[in-house]
């Protein structure tokens, strides 16, 4: 076993003597692609955490034609709630409206002294249950209340929430993009990695096998280059992530697109490790598959 | 017909090495080999002389196992190596010890990692490996020479260097092919002795070679080969 462990650490001091800046770039390469994959990864995480927490708030507002009497009031509550997951119907008179507009404009609540307390509609206003915050179950309740008896027009802020949404949507697309990028660039950089090295140590593994070396002697060094520079790339690429995070990073990123609304937090514990098993488990096998194509050609 | 296997010795297993009615032709119909037939016990000494393209270093090939017969078999130690793939191939490597013509040396590496590199793919440990590679170098006197790269030894120096590296393992079966081309009377006759210890130790050695110092004088068989065919010479069999 040591001679085995001694035997592979004199061939990759060989390996990088000889092909050091093919290695420097390997491993530059795999550090720049989960770079790209996780900061995107970190803008969906915490867009999707943004989703969540304003969609603790999301609530719609039916503006009535008129004001409706105690029984109609319950009998549309009672239609509301037969929609499915709504968490709450509250009624909203014209005057109440008025007198809450009024609290909220406070100092300047004097602006509205000349004006009829009955000017705003009356409206009904829906709590969507958690599992209804979706822009398109959003419509699709919105559509319903419309349907309803003196309904005039429902708002929720719809277009901000398309907007939202469809944002999301091209992050995940991103996301998936970058992702698909990095498997594929893990994969092609290990296995052009490996076999320069192989191409360069050609005649000392034609010998090695005319000496008698087993698979083993000659593929796990390879192996272990490939752990190393996607471990080392992968951890590489966090860490350059982390340090543009820590560094306002998530400022630029995320504050100023959407203020006051998040403080951002870096990607967890699982998610890491996840990124950097992945990378070691493709480095090494795409080595290991190239080796063992090029083992069966001598 | 008797086939060539039923026509084996049976006690073919007290030989190390035993050839019957060897047969390899290249394309187009080149001929090198016409049923060839040897035996050669452990520790046994054995020159195969002949001139150029006599079939020598094709002979040594089949026995190495680095290619098959057309016709006939190889059996090394009642087994035949032709049979042998994937790790039992390699293990079969390891115990044969090669000194090839064009010497097959890492000219970028030194010339002791030249010779480790035979004991390193054993999984020798350390100690052992430093050990052995300078004694043979001593021996084969490159002393001072081991952190050249082989590439700036001489010809003679890599030579014996290709010997040292067949030497090291403590090979069971040791092939040299013209080991003293380009050898003076001097380091020719380090290398006889070096064999000399080897066989002396229980290694069967086959040596193909021009060179009549080499094969003149001394307890050691001497086979002739011509166009292919293998002749044993009672007249330069020593005594």
């Amino acid at each position: 076993m040591f001679a085995l462990l001694r035997g592979i650490g004199r061939q990759i001091g060989r390996n990088l003597a000889r092909g050091w800046l093919t290695q420097l770039l390997g491993l530059i390469t795999v550090m720049l692609a989960v770079l790209v994959f996780a900061f995107f990864l970190l803008l969906y995480i915490n867009a999707q955490e943004i989703g969540e927490r304003l969609g603790q708030n999301i609530q719609l507002t039916l503006y009535l034609e008129q004001e409706i009497e105690e029984p109609l009031r319950r009998r549309l509550q009672e239609r509301i709630h037969q929609f499915g997951e709504i968490e709450e119907v509250r009624y909203v008179s014209s005057r109440q409206a008025f007198e809450r507009f009024r609290r909220q404009l406070g100092a300047e609540s004097e602006l509205l002294a000349e004006l009829e307390p009955g000017i705003l509609p009356p409206s009904l206003e829906v709590v969507p249950a958690p599992g209804l915050r979706g822009a398109a179950d959003l419509e699709r309740l919105a559509e319903f209340l419309l349907t309803l008896p003196d309904s005039d027009r429902v708002r929720y802020g719809q277009q901000w929430l398309r907007n939202f949404t469809a944002f999301n949507r091209l992050l995940q697309a991103v996301v998936l993009v970058s992702g698909v990028l990095l498997l594929l660039n893990l994969i092609f950089t290990i296995a052009y990695t490996t076999r320069l090295t192989l191409a360069t140590r050609r005649d000392e593994i034609e010998l090695m096998r005319l000496l008698g070396a087993d698979r083993s002697y000659i593929t796990l060094p390879f192996a272990t280059e490939a752990l190393l520079q996607s471990g080392l790339g992968a951890g590489l690429g966090l860490g350059g992530l982390y340090l543009l995070f820590s560094r306002g990073g998530q400022t630029l990123a995320l504050e100023t697109m959407l203020p006051g609304l998040l403080s951002p937090s870096f990607l967890g514990p699982e998610i890491i490790s996840a990124i950097i098993a992945g990378a070691l488990l493709l480095g090494t096998v795409s080595s290991l598959l190239v080796v063992n194509k090029v083992l069966r050609e001598l | 017909m008797t086939s060539v296997i039923a026509m084996l010795d049976p006690r073919a297993a007290r030989y190390r090495v035993e050839c019957l009615k060897l047969g390899k032709t290249y394309p187009p119909d080149v001929a090198a080999l016409r049923e060839v037939s040897l035996a050669a016990a452990a520790g046994e000494l054995v020159f195969i002389t002949g001139p150029s393209g006599a079939g020598k270093s094709t002979l040594l090939k089949l026995i190495g196992r680095r290619e098959l017969p057309d016709q006939g078999v190889v059996m090394l130690d009642g087994r035949d190596p032709a049979r042998c793939k994937g790790a039992e191939l390699q293990a079969l490597r390891r115990r044969i010890g090669v000194a090839y013509q064009d010497f097959k040396l890492l000219p970028r590496l030194s010339a002791a990692a030249n010779v480790a590199l035979a004991l390193e793919v054993a999984y020798r440990p350390g100690d052992f490996i430093r050990r052995r590679v300078g004694e043979l170098l001593t021996r084969l006197e490159l002393t001072g020479k081991e952190q050249r790269p082989a590439a700036d030894l001489s010809l003679g120096e890599q030579q014996r260097l290709a010997i040292a590296r067949a030497a090291a393992n403590h090979p069971d079966l040791l092939l040299a092919d013209e080991p003293t081309g380009n050898l003076d009377a001097a380091a020719g006759r380090l290398v006889l002795e070096l064999f000399r210890e080897l066989a002396a130790g229980g290694t069967t050695i086959i040596a193909a070679t021009h060179d009549e110092k080499l094969y003149g004088g001394g307890e050691h068989r001497i086979l002739h080969l011509d166009a292919g065919i293998l002749t044993e010479d009672p007249h330069v069999r020593a005594a």
